[in-house]
């Protein structure tokens, strides 16, 4: 088991190693075999340790192997082990059957790309440093693949990186995660500083007091929020969208941006000390839910629906975690990670067959050309949009029923309104998943009307609206008519319909209790009780009103998208009059906000200092300093005459004395 | 023992003188000249001291070897060159390093007249000088003996260090155009 | 004649040979000065091995003289190198490293 969970790890690794250092000079199948064998083989392996895990007594599975002594000093000893639990099973089995399945649409995807050995390499080392992140069972190893990981963002981010939007995108992301493993550092510290252990299961037996409990979680959740892409840090998200579509798949769709969800999970006897946390929790994945979800309904740019969607998505896990249910919050995480890979690949695949378009505006009536990414991707909206009985049901109403039972046992009036944002949230997913749909899938093509002028306005537009840059002014969309639209080859719509498969029985995983099955929740029992125990049961009767009423305002939600959409999408532009409307598709001005409040005074601030600090004041001061060297040493200086025959009396001077000095002694 | 002390003392006097010529002459060859009696002497208290083979490996080697490498530099390069016709820039050098020397020899003279006497122990590894010089019949066999059995490998040291010697003297001495 | 007596002798000649470093500016007499100082400790060696009855003294005059070939030649070859570059073997001029 060691040394299968350690190759996990390090054929990655070896894959991103040979494909970094000579993937160059490779032609394309050689490319392929190491990319796809690197991670396909973590798979199996993966998939391996899953069975033999299986195949133990559940107080068996958490296996803790040393696998390098790093650091021993005195009673302080610090190993690199790996640690395989059901937790960190269940991540590595998604990491790497997820990451397998975009290894293998990216072939497709990328085909025409130059950098196609780069984009390999890349993907092998995201997956080392996911699975390193998820396998640590140090907190400090954990930061080490916290931080690779969020490099590997950086890079497959900036992939493009001769577009300035992707180079910029990518700065963003990495400063804001910086924020985030500045928050995982600082908890680091304070779990050191307090408990003296940095590994799992030390830190986690260990009873901090309140307050400190309460600061530890919170930095975790700092970090979290930067990862997984929360309010008040999930700027990075959308704009992370400038990287490969197979790239917003896997790391900003179904693992990286989760490692948030898994941190928490990870560390729940922590956030179980601190009720003040888990509350924070609750509320930050609550707000960001519905905040994502509305900022989706008038995206343009299908990549953008999706990036809001994934944020939305991941508030509703940290409102499972805040509630104590962890266990749902993964639940969630393993659906979530099969419907949005799929709707990721699929928007990847329309916008491979439409030449590098990804303005809704300009799509229309592919289903009839794109039936398999049309089919699929209609899965894939049905699941996330809560409808039984796919995938996203069965997690969705998980979360929202222990919502639910944690308002009840509490009584606390805000859990209940946490319910409700969830219920709307799951209405709005609908309709905004919906839209999309229908925008891409109904109606007629609207590609070929756009004349050269009419895309020139477009352009100009755009960039007053600061939304499509990308799609319309920097990537010189092809216009494709539509009888030259194709469906995508074979090597990138098996991934998807295998996705779309599991995206239908996916949900089976979670617990059928509610269907009068109450002994079948495999998940749940898979996972540590831990991850469940501290829930709150709910009612059967309670369970079925939170089961009806998310999947009425699912129905409901697509209902409107099909009275407003079903026909073809139309942009309204009557619509642009509308003072909400306005402030939804600029985002709630957040950028704007961000930029007249915290970017325009640090650069006026920076100007300021420059101008006046900087010149006379610091190298004032440093010029002072430079001249006291200067002039004591202009003094010293003379010691050193030059002459040899004075650097050797300073010697014989040195003797004397010596001499001079045990002569005296006697 | 009276002849012992004179010859100690006529060869003390004469050593001292030679070596005060070596500084004092003006011009290099002279230095050199005087230099190899100073050598010469030494290898005759070495003698006194009943140290044979170093002390014709001392006229050998460096009043022979050595100091015809300082004659042949010396006369190669400008020996015309008086020293005293350049001005001497720092010419206070040379009282503080006359007096420095002579409290060096001072504080030297007391401690030797002062310290601890030399008792007679030997090294408790080494064997006795004497007694080998009549087992191997005579100084040099003794040295020999000695050399390479206890110092076999700071002599091979030696011939490295010879040959860096010679390799940089030839990195020195090449002409480069 | 007692030990100290040698050892006088070769402080009186080491002490000769760091003057004559000192105050001359010919390179080749402060090499012989060196070699002064050399054969003054070789002298103070070859006394202790007498009188402390050991061979291990004249072994170190063996290496002494050895480790004197050796710094004769390279440093014969410097000065003639610094020589045929600035034609003056002065030690006072060269004083490059003057701070």
């Amino acid at each position: 088991m060691t040394n299968l969970s350690l190759w996990v790890l390090v054929l990655p690794l070896l894959g991103f190693i040979i494909l970094g250092l000579m993937g160059r000079f490779m032609p394309r199948t050689a490319i392929l075999t190491i990319g796809w064998g690197a991670c396909g083989l973590a798979f199996l392996l993966a998939a391996v340790n899953f069975i033999n895990m299986l195949s133990t007594s559940a107080a068996q599975r958490s296996n803790d192997s040393v696998i390098y002594h790093w650091i021993s000093a005195g009673t302080f000893s610090l190993d690199f082990g790996a640690l395989l639990d059901p937790l960190s099973m269940t991540m590595l089995l998604v990491v790497t059957g997820v990451g397998l399945l975009i290894h293998i649409y990216s072939a497709g995807y990328m085909a025409d790309d130059p950098g196609l050995w780069r984009f390999f390499a890349y993907l092998n080392f995201f997956i080392f440093a996911m699975v390193l992140l998820v396998i640590a069972d140090t907190f400090l190893f954990l930061l080490v693949g916290w931080g690779l990981v969020g490099l590997a963002s950086y890079l497959l981010i900036g992939f493009w990186y001769q577009r300035r939007s992707a180079v910029a995108a990518a700065q963003k992301a990495f400063v804001i995660n910086i924020i985030g493993d500045l928050g995982l550092m600082l908890a680091i510290f304070l779990i050191f500083a307090q408990s003296g252990h940095l590994d799992y299961g030390s830190v986690l037996a260990h009873t901090f007091s309140g307050g400190t409990a309460t600061a530890i979680c919170l930095l975790l959740f700092v970090a979290c929020a930067a990862k997984s892409a929360q309010l008040p840090l999930y700027m990075w998200l959308p704009d992370a969208m400038e990287g490969p579509t197979p790239v917003s798949a896997l790391i900003h769709a179904a693992t990286m941006v989760t490692a948030g969800v898994y941190l928490v999970a990870r560390t729940s006897p922590l956030f179980e000390q601190s009720s003040v946390a888990l509350a924070v929790v609750a509320g930050i994945g609550g707000v960001t839910a519905l905040y994502a979800a509305s900022i989706a309904l008038v995206q343009l740019d299908i990549k953008r629906v999706l990036a809001y969607s994934t944020i939305s998505q991941l508030g509703y896990m940290f409102m499972a975690e805040g509630v104590h249910n962890y266990a749902g919050g993964i639940f969630h995480l393993v659906t979530h990670a099969f419907f949005k890979a799929l709707l990721f690949l699929g928007a990847g695949a329309i916008i491979h067959a439409l030449g590098g378009e990804q303005d809704m505006r300009k799509m229309g009536g592919l289903w009839g050309r794109l039936r398999i990414t049309g089919v699929t991707f209609l899965i894939g909206a049905l699941a996330i949009s809560g409808i039984i009985p796919l995938a996203g049901f069965w997690s969705k109403d998980e979360i929202l029923g222990s919502v639910l039972a944690q308002a009840t046992a509490s009584g606390n009036v805000w859990y209940y309104v946490l319910w409700i944002i969830g219920i709307v949230t799951a209405g709005l997913t609908a309709f905004y998943m919906f839209r999309l749909f229908f925008g891409i899938f109904a109606g007629s093509y609207r590609g070929e009307t756009a004349t050269a002028a009419e895309h020139n306005a477009e352009v100009n537009e755009a960039k007053d609206e600061n939304t499509l840059v990308t799609a319309a002014g920097h990537q010189h969309t092809v216009h494709i008519r539509y009888s030259a639209i194709h469906e995508v080859p074979r090597v990138m719509s098996t991934p998807l319909i295998i996705l779309a498969v599991l995206s239908v029985v996916g949900g089976f995983i979670g617990s059928l209790a509610l269907f009068g099955l109450p002994g079948w929740s495999p998940l749940t029992s898979f996972l540590p009780s831990g991850l469940h125990a501290h829930a709150a049961d709910l009612p059967l009767g309670l369970a079925w009103i939170s089961t009806g009423l998310s999947l009425l305002a699912g129905v409901l939600g697509i209902g409107l998208a099909w009275r407003f959409y079903g026909k073809g999408f139309g942009y309204k532009t009557q619509m642009q009059g509308n003072p909400l409307y306005q402030l939804v598709f600029h985002k709630y001005y957040v950028d704007e906000a961000l930029n007249a409040v915290l970017v325009t005074p640090i650069l006026a601030l920076g100007r300021g200092l420059t101008r006046y600090l900087e010149g006379d004041v610091l190298d004032g001061g440093s010029r002072g300093i430079s001249m006291v060297f200067h002039g004591s040493s202009a003094v010293i200086r003379r010691v050193q005459t030059g002459y040899m025959r004075n650097y050797a009396l300073g010697i014989l001077f040195g003797v004397v004395v010596i001499v001079v000095y045990y002569a005296m002694r006697g | 023992m009276t002849f012992e002390i004179v010859s100690f003392v006529v060869l003390a006097v004469a050593t001292v003188a030679t070596a005060i010529g070596v500084i004092a002459f003006k011009n290099a060859i002279h230095s050199a000249l005087s230099l190899i009696l100073t050598l010469l002497f030494l290898a005759l208290f070495y003698l006194q001291l009943q140290a044979m083979f170093i002390a014709v490996v001392q006229i050998l080697i460096y009043a022979g070897a050595i100091m015809v490498l300082f004659l042949f530099v010396v006369t190669m390069l400008a020996s015309d060159q008086d020293e005293l016709a350049l001005r001497n820039q720092i010419p206070w050098q040379r009282m503080v390093g006359g007096l420095l020397g002579l409290i060096l020899v001072a504080a030297l003279s007391y401690l030797l007249f002062t310290g601890a006497q030399v008792t007679g122990t030997t090294a408790s590894h080494a064997e006795s000088l004497k007694q080998a010089i009549t087992t191997y019949q005579g100084d040099t066999q003794a040295f020999g003996m000695a050399l390479f059995h206890g110092f076999l490998f700071p002599f091979e040291v030696t011939s490295l260090l010879i040959v860096v010697a010679i390799l940089g003297a030839l990195v020195f001495g090449r002409r480069t155009n | 004649m007692p030990l100290t007596a040698y050892l006088i002798v070769s402080a009186v000649i080491f002490t000769i040979g760091v003057i004559g470093v000192l105050i001359r500016r010919n390179p080749l007499i402060i090499f012989m000065s060196i070699e002064l100082m050399l054969n003054a400790v070789n002298l103070s060696f070859v006394a202790l091995s007498h009188f402390l009855d050991s061979v291990d003294g004249q072994m170190f005059v063996f290496l002494v003289l050895t480790v004197a070939a050796a710094e004769v030649v390279v440093g014969l070859a410097l000065i003639v190198s610094i020589f045929r570059t600035r034609h003056n073997i002065d030690v006072d001029e060269m004083n490059v490293l003057r701070g």
